[in-house]
This record gives C-alpha cells, structure tokens and sequence, in this order.
C-alpha cells in the first residue's frame, strides 16, 4: 500500500462508514506518518529495535599507530534482550570487542569471543579500562575534531551506525552530554 | 596413648623448629641492611637497547639522574597512549626540574616496535620521552632483570596483543628503584612522586 493511497483513504473520498472504520483502524498509524513526513521510518524503527547509542568517542592516535579503543553507551529500554556481536568500520581492517582488565599492575586485553549481552530494561558503557571496541589495522590516523564510522551488529536488533567522535590524546571520557550530540539509533548518518 | 605422645611431641617438635629457622632469617635479615632497601631482590641490571634516533643506551645513561621507565607497545590502543600523554603532562608540570628526569618508553614488541616506528609514535609526545626498542633478545633480558611483566596473546587473524605490566618505574640518581605509579593513578599523587624523586635524587 503505497503513501498516496493511504493519503487518499485518509481525505475520506470513500465515505462509507463501515469502510472508513476499518481504513481508519489499519492505517491511523500511517496516516500520521504521512502527514508528518520524515517520521515513519524513524516509527517503524521504533517498534522494531529500541536500542540507542550515545557518547560515542574515541581518541586521537599517535604517528603511526595501528590501533585504538572505541567507547560508547548503549540502552536497551526494550522488554528484549539484545547482544552486540560485531563491529566493523571502513577505517579499521578489524574491528573487535575486548575486555580489559588490570591485574595487579598487569593489563591484559581479552576479546569478548561471544560478545556482550544487553539485557532488557538495561545500559551498558565501554569506557577505558573495560569493555571497548578494538579497531586494528587503522587505515589513517585519527585526528581531533574528526568522526570515526562504525557499524555495530546486534544479534536481534541487527546493524546499527555510529560514529565515534574523535576527543584528544589523553581523554579520559566523553564530552559531557549537551556540549555535543550522541548519535542515535536509525538516525543512518 | 603413645600414638598421642608421639603426636604431641612431633607438634611440639615442629613449633620448635619454625622458631629456630624464623630467628635465623631475622638475624640474616638484620645483617643484609634491613629496610634500607626498597627491595630485597635487585631491580635492574645491565641492557644494550637503541633508541629512537638510532643511538645505542646501556643502563649507563640512568645514572646521574633519576629516570621514570614505562614498559608498553604501540599497538597498545589505551593504557600506552594515555600513560605518555600523562608523562608528557607530568614534565610539563614539572617545570624546569624536568630536566633532571629523564622518561623512557621500552617497547616489549620488538618484533613490530622498530626504531622507526618508535620515532614516528613518541612524536607525537614530549621530545624528552626517550623510546628503547632491540633485538628480542635484548628487550627481553630488560623486561626480566626489571622484574616486569609481558607475553603474547594471538588473537583469531594471526596478529597479536601484550599482556604487560602498565607501572610506571621510579628509578633515583644511581638506578636505584624507589616506587611505582600505577595506571590512572590521581594525577596529583602522581607529581608528588615525581617531585619527592627528583628532589631526593
């Protein structure tokens, strides 16, 4: 059913009561898409994967260097559990989910083999000295003020675009919320 | 009752030898100095590395003056980056005491880390940070004779991460060790260090 047929519903050319009713029931929803114009496929998102991803940062990288930590909040305000699995992005050969940990004066990185849960009603972070994203075998170096694209794959949810913001050297977490926008699930940029 | 004598007698027996073997290391620990090390095991020893600009550094060069030295990897995508960030804001907070301490970043990734590759990392830091890299053989005799940690971790594709230990060493005037700071240690505690380094050095 395309969007000129349900605006043609909608302007009630029929006018049978019957009809209009059911017209109505089935296709109320898109009507106000419609009308609103950009809206519907953000609604249709909506219902499908609620998932949102917001201050996602990263670091800028030394001359050189072939790697560097992605970070990011990620909420899953649905009634299902989601996992995130993988992770790719056109500026890394590789990207993937590893689990810092600090043991005694000792780091050790591990990858997350199965990747990391997210379970209903809940907000995971990756910040440094934990879970964060691994690009490896960088393409470019990353520079301050430059955004880094990712596509982060749910095993539900399926993919979803972020793009990392670019801090400095030595950050040490996000702008706070406010000074810059997070990026948003579905909004594809 | 015998069995229960024999018992009580070996107990005894026991206690009385634990006694004897704790005096006698009090004793030979009181002869050896005491606490007038940090350590009883000697951190350091001798190395041959090449630094960044192709010039050969023996553990000669940490006398004179007091040295932090940093173990890592540039392939280190967090704890290595921000901890020479760190030092690099540490001398810059310094002042010109900074001077006297000298900062070393040894590789403990010879095998990808060459001098080359050093030079082009570090520069994005302080000039003062001096990079240390080798022949693996080299490297790792430094790791060991400073009692630090690393070890390779194959990951799926063939290449690899380093497990390795992410303190910074505090070495004074004559190399000898008096410390540590941690990873993400209070940036304040941290200068302190430094400056209580630097001026008993």
């Amino acid at each position: 059913m395309t969007l000129a047929r349900a605006r043609d519903v909608c302007t009630w050319r029929t006018f049978w009561p019957v009809r209009a009713m059911r017209v109505a029931i089935l296709f109320g929803a898109v009507c106000a898409g419609g009308n609103a114009g950009q809206m519907s496929p953000a609604l249709a998102q909506a219902t499908v994967d609620a998932l949102s991803i917001t201050a996602a940062w990263t670091r800028a990288t030394p001359p050189g260097a072939r790697s560097a930590g992605g970070y990011f909040t990620i909420e899953n305000p649905g009634s299902e559990a989601d996992r995130l699995v993988a992770a790719s992005s056109p500026l890394a050969a590789r990207v993937e989910i590893h689990q810092m940990r600090m043991q005694g004066g000792t780091m050790t990185m591990r990858p997350a083999a199965d990747g990391v849960a997210l379970p209903p009603r809940s907000s995971l972070t990756l910040a440094p000295g934990g879970l964060h994203l691994m690009l490896m075998g960088l393409t470019q170096s990353l520079a301050e003020g430059t955004s880094v694209p990712v596509t982060l794959t749910l095993q539900n949810a399926g993919d979803i675009e972020v793009r990392l913001e670019v801090l400095g050297l030595g950050a040490r977490g996000p702008v706070p919320a406010g000074a810059t926008d997070g990026t948003e699930a579905g909004s594809g940029r | 009752m015998t069995a229960l004598r024999i018992v009580r007698y070996a107990t005894w027996g026991a206690v009385a030898l634990v006694l004897v073997v704790v005096a006698y290391l009090t004793w030979h620990w009181q002869q050896a100095g005491g606490v007038d090390r940090l350590a009883p095991v000697a951190i350091g020893g001798p190395f041959t590395l090449t630094d960044q600009h192709g010039a050969t550094v023996t553990e000669a060069a940490l006398q004179g003056h007091p040295s932090a030295l940093f173990f890592g990897f540039t392939f280190c995508p967090d704890v290595c980056p921000t901890t020479l960030f760190e030092m690099s804001g540490w001398l810059e907070r310094l002042g010109p005491d900074a001077d006297r301490l000298k900062i070393y970043f040894i590789t403990v990734d010879p095998e990808r880390d060459t001098q080359e590759v050093l030079a082009e990392y570090l520069s994005a830091f302080d000039p003062r940070i001096t990079g240390l890299t080798g022949t693996p053989e080299a490297v790792a005799e430094m790791i060991k004779g400073y009692r630090a940690y690393a070890a390779k971790v194959p990951l799926d594709d063939g290449g690899y991460l380093m497990d390795h230990t992410a303190s910074v060493y505090l070495l004074d005037s004559e190399a000898v060790f008096r410390g540590t700071i941690s990873y993400q240690e209070d940036p304040d505690t941290a200068l302190a260090k430094l400056r209580r380094l630097v001026d008993n050095s």
